[in-house]
């Protein structure tokens, strides 16, 4: 008798509990009471009128940027690269003379221009003096003088002979050095010579019309 | 609306586009403020030219020179010092033997660079019978950029071309000192 009447209960409040088809239990009852206020009722999803979208943050743009600034880096790289090129190139141009030597036109003794070699060393000190290297250009063509400074030269990989130079106060040239120097400060004069002769001229000339003018003007009132 | 990726790239071309204009608007500034003068266009004179006088001098070449310049000798201190402001110094003359030989037009294309913004024409002086001589000079804010002198007779054409912060009267005083000869390229005047 008592196995059956615990049988019965287990079984009733079990199927209850399971799938509600026994017995109710009222504590059961009362819990399906409070916490169905909590069961999901489906419904639209409802935006406010009011709600603004954030404005994208630079983080989360950061790689893009990045990746902006990158590129316009690499353009603004190769337009300086470029502009470097052209300018070692018209100076490559500039230094060679429509006829391949200095002819002297004006009234300059001869003598002076004679003097001046064509060949310039193609390195000079560009960088720290302990790093200057002097070396001949194999490559460098008869005729064609080279610009004094190369820039896109290799560096020496070999062993390298390094001239201590003490300072650029009293600086100590090489023997070549010394006499492209030379021959470059015959040329230097000769080209400050010709300027200074010009400029005066054109002083000389602008003088005289203003006091031809001032002449001419104190003829009109007189 | 815009989307966030929408405002995004659109942010992201303005920025590019800018960075873009700037970077070119900065070269071509820098090629504006150049005061080298082209001279190319007196190449087809060359064959006329009864002689010809090409001479430059880079910027590397002058300071190589500027240090066989003595420093114990006033003069030559004097003239390091002119030079140690300059970037390069480039001559052509050409001499014809007949008048002539050479139109102004030819010298238009020098004139034009001239005219660009930046340089100044301090001197014109010009003449029938002794031709013309016009000094232009480079400015930038107070600084000097350059010099050029264009002068130009019946018989000869010169250009004068100096790079760099000059001094003009230590220039012009240099004529007749240091060992420079006085050259007195002005021509005599023919007496009646």
């Amino acid at each position: 008798m008592k196995n059956q009447l615990q049988d019965h209960l287990r079984n009733s409040e079990d199927d209850y509990l399971w799938d509600r088809s026994g017995k109710p239990d009222p504590e059961i009852e009362k819990l399906e009471q409070v916490l169905g206020t909590l069961r999901y009722q489906p419904q639209p999803l409802v935006i406010p009128d009011d709600a603004r979208i954030s404005r994208p943050s630079f983080r989360r743009f950061g790689s893009r940027l990045a990746i902006a600034a990158t590129i316009l880096l690499a353009i603004g790289a190769g337009a300086l690269w470029l502009n470097m090129r052209t300018r070692e190139q018209t100076q490559l141009t500039n230094t060679v003379p429509a006829n391949g030597s200095l002819n002297a036109a004006v009234d300059v003794p001869k003598d002076v221009i004679e003097e001046i070699p064509d060949e310039v060393p193609t390195t000079v000190s560009a960088g720290s003096p302990d790093r200057n290297v002097t070396t001949s250009d194999p490559e460098s063509k008869p005729g064609i003088r080279q610009t004094p400074i190369r820039r896109n030269r290799p560096r020496q990989t070999g062993p390298v002979h390094q001239r201590h130079v003490p300072g650029p106060a009293n600086p100590v040239l090489a023997a070549n050095e010394l006499k492209a120097a030379e021959a470059g400060k015959e040329r230097l004069m000769l080209a400050l010579r010709f300027a200074s002769t010009k400029l005066n001229l054109a002083l000389k000339k602008a003088n005289s019309t203003n006091n031809r003018n001032l002449i001419h003007n104190q003829h009109r009132i007189g | 609306m815009k989307s966030p990726k929408q405002v995004s790239v659109s942010a992201l071309w303005k920025f590019a586009a800018a960075a873009i204009l700037v970077v070119v608007g900065a070269g071509a500034n820098a090629s504006a403020q150049t005061a080298k003068i082209q001279t190319s266009s007196l190449d087809h004179l060359v064959s006329k030219a009864s002689e010809t006088f090409n001479l430059d001098l880079d910027e590397s070449l002058m300071q190589l020179t500027a240090k066989v310049f003595k420093a114990n000798d006033p003069d030559e201190a004097r003239v390091k010092a002119l030079v140690s402001g300059l970037k390069g110094i480039h001559v052509r003359v050409l001499e014809f033997e007949k008048e002539g030989e050479f139109l102004a037009a030819d010298l238009e294309a020098i004139r034009t660079q001239l005219r660009a913004p930046g340089w100044n024409r301090i001197v014109n002086a010009k003449s029938k019978k002794e031709g013309s001589v016009d000094v232009y000079l480079m400015t930038s804010g107070s600084q000097v950029l350059g010099l050029a002198v264009l002068a130009a007779d019946a018989k000869e054409i010169a250009v004068v071309n100096i790079l760099g912060n000059i001094d003009l009267e230590k220039l012009s005083q240099l004529e007749g000192q240091f060992g420079i000869p006085d050259l007195s390229l002005e021509k005599p005047k023919r007496k009646n």
